[in-house]
């Protein structure tokens, strides 16, 4: 573990003295929640009555946040690390690769509940959002945060560069964000696409995160709880296995 | 007869039908400086990553400290010092971050030590990224030397730095064979060669063409004398008439080996004579080189 900590921190100090990747890092997503409050602060494609848009829409844009940051943004870290050298210095080293994975994801994760936690603050400070069973959302996002770390983990490893790292997280993030039923209500989607976003992880990380934030319904949210912990366990085991530590 | 810590036995490499390593075998005996020298492609970046364990061969054998590079890669690396080729790390730590983060994985305590040894204490907290070449590579070789290791492999360290920082470097290559360590360098510059080397190896398309002591490869293969002149056409002829071998090796210049410097005394004096061009030098390992193979490499690393 001692190796873990000691890549944890060399990536978060790292990460932290890029002025701009940690300036545009904590701007994403207050923009996209300020941006979400300046078009649908009045009422949004749904009608809800009971809950005011900022609580209808903040576990969507929470889940979304989280997954492009692990889809997207650990993908083309990883990649970098992996052309311009660092890694196969590393791997030159008798560092194991569970080992550079789990330091990844924990670096990762930290900061994806970070800001995640930033988000929130704001939406209460500025819009009076209301958060309710605080732990376990948190909890969940945790968990949400080290299952899409992990997609990124393995598609970091799979992919050669940036350039493939953004065009295949693009290529997954934003169907999944629009067949999450997080910003497009399911209802108004064609069967088919209902069936499929019931395949799609941030499916039950959002509607576990909103039974959670906002319905006040812990136990309906044990269903997403699981599933993203599966997911979590499952893409972990992957990355350490899929993850080229020779031959690169 | 000292003792092998490297045995390399009929290694190839294969990269999509590509020949990158040909049958190669070779052993490094310990306490030497050990140089693999060759052009870009020749094939000396694959074999060092190979005993690296950072490739897999395509056959052969090879062992490192005794333990097999396909079933002991970790053991490996825990007794072992790589820079790897184009050496990058963490850019926004400092030299003395990057230093400690890789002795901290090798549990090594002496950072200021190394640090010091290095010659990197000016700059040790400055960022990686605002380095210069020569301190960049500095911050290598140190973390490379974190592994306490007495074996150290060290991939083209000089390539693209200024003479001054590459004969900075070479005096830390110097202090590590002082101490007694192993040193496996590659490189295509002949200078670092004949500076550095107890054996070489010189290494091209994949072949390893000869291996043995600088000096032995000089008295065997680089002639006594090397006469280089420009095209004038009477100076070529006398030296196409008396050289034992004669090389054009670009446009402008053509280079006359004699095997003596007797032999070279008469052709000299009437060369000078003429209204040309007239080099005359102590053969070297780019002779060597030029007589192995009939070419020479250029700065970049090409072949000329």
């Amino acid at each position: 573990m001692k190796k873990v900590y000691t890549i944890s921190v060399a990536l978060t100090k790292n990460w932290l003295r890029s002025k701009f990747g940690v300036f545009f890092s904590f701007l994403f997503p207050v923009v996209l929640l300020l941006m979400f409050m300046a078009l649908f602060g009045e009422g949004g494609p749904v009608e809800d009555m009971e809950h005011a848009p900022i609580d209808h829409y903040l576990p969507g844009l929470i889940a979304t946040f989280v997954m492009v940051n692990g889809v997207l943004g650990v993908t083309i870290n990883i990649t970098e690390y992996k052309r311009n050298g660092t890694l196969k210095r590393l791997i030159a080293s008798p560092l194991r690769k569970r080992d550079w994975v789990l330091a990844n994801v924990a670096q990762q994760t930290l900061l994806a509940v970070v800001m995640t936690v930033v988000m929130i603050l704001i939406a209460i400070i500025l819009f009076d959002a209301q958060v309710h069973n605080a732990f376990y959302s948190l909890g969940f996002i945790f968990v949400g945060a080290i299952a899409f770390c992990t997609v990124g983990m393995v598609l970091g490893g799979l992919l050669k560069d940036s350039e493939a790292a953004s065009g295949v997280g693009n290529a997954i993030a934003f169907p999944m964000m629009f067949l999450s039923g997080a910003f497009v209500p399911f209802e108004m989607m064609p069967d088919y696409l209902q069936v499929v976003a019931r395949f799609l992880p941030l499916y039950y990380f959002y509607t576990g995160l909103q039974e959670v934030m906002v319905l006040e319904n812990p136990s309906g949210a044990v269903t997403g709880f699981l599933v993203i912990g599966i997911f979590a366990i499952f893409f972990l085991v992957l990355a350490v296995t899929t993850i080229k530590w020779k031959d690169m | 007869m000292r003792d092998s810590i490297i045995e390399v036995k009929d290694l190839t490499k294969t990269y999509n039908g590509t020949k990158a390593v040909r049958g190669i075998s070779f052993s490094v005996k310990k306490g030497e400086v050990f140089s693999m020298v060759g052009p870009n492609g020749a094939g000396k970046t694959t074999t060092v990553e190979i005993l690296e364990c950072l490739k897999t061969p395509s056959s052969g054998h090879c062992s490192v400290f005794g333990h097999d590079i396909n079933k002991d890669g970790y053991k490996i690396k825990e007794k072992i010092g790589v820079m790897p080729q184009e050496f990058n790390t963490f850019e926004r730590l400092t030299a003395k971050e990057n230093i400690k983060l890789m002795a901290d994985l090798f549990d090594n305590k002496n950072v200021d030590k190394i640090i010091k040894l290095v010659g990197a204490k000016k700059f040790e907290d400055k960022k990686f990224s605002d380095l210069s070449g020569g301190m960049k590579t500095k911050v290598g070789i140190g973390m490379t030397l974190v592994s306490d290791a007495d074996l150290i492999f060290l991939d083209e360290p000089t390539t693209g730095l200024d003479p001054h920082a590459r004969r900075e470097i070479w005096k830390v290559i110097k202090k590590l064979k002082k101490e007694g360590k192993t040193v496996f360098l590659t490189t295509h510059y002949m200078e670092e060669v004949e500076n550095l080397s107890d054996r070489v190896a010189v290494i091209i398309d994949g072949r390893i063409k000869r291996i043995d002591s600088v000096k032995n490869l000089v008295d065997e293969h680089g002639g006594g004398v090397k006469v280089i002149v420009d095209d004038h056409p009477k100076a070529v002829e006398l030296l196409k008439n008396n050289a034992d071998e004669i090389f054009e090796t670009d446009d402008r210049y053509v280079t006359g080996i004699f095997d003596s410097k007797y032999k070279a005394r008469g052709t000299i004096s009437k060369l000078f004579q003429l209204d040309c061009e007239v080099e005359v030098k102590e053969a070297g390992m780019e002779d060597v080189f030029l007589r192995l193979t009939g070419a020479k490499i250029d700065e970049k690393g090409e072949l000329a």
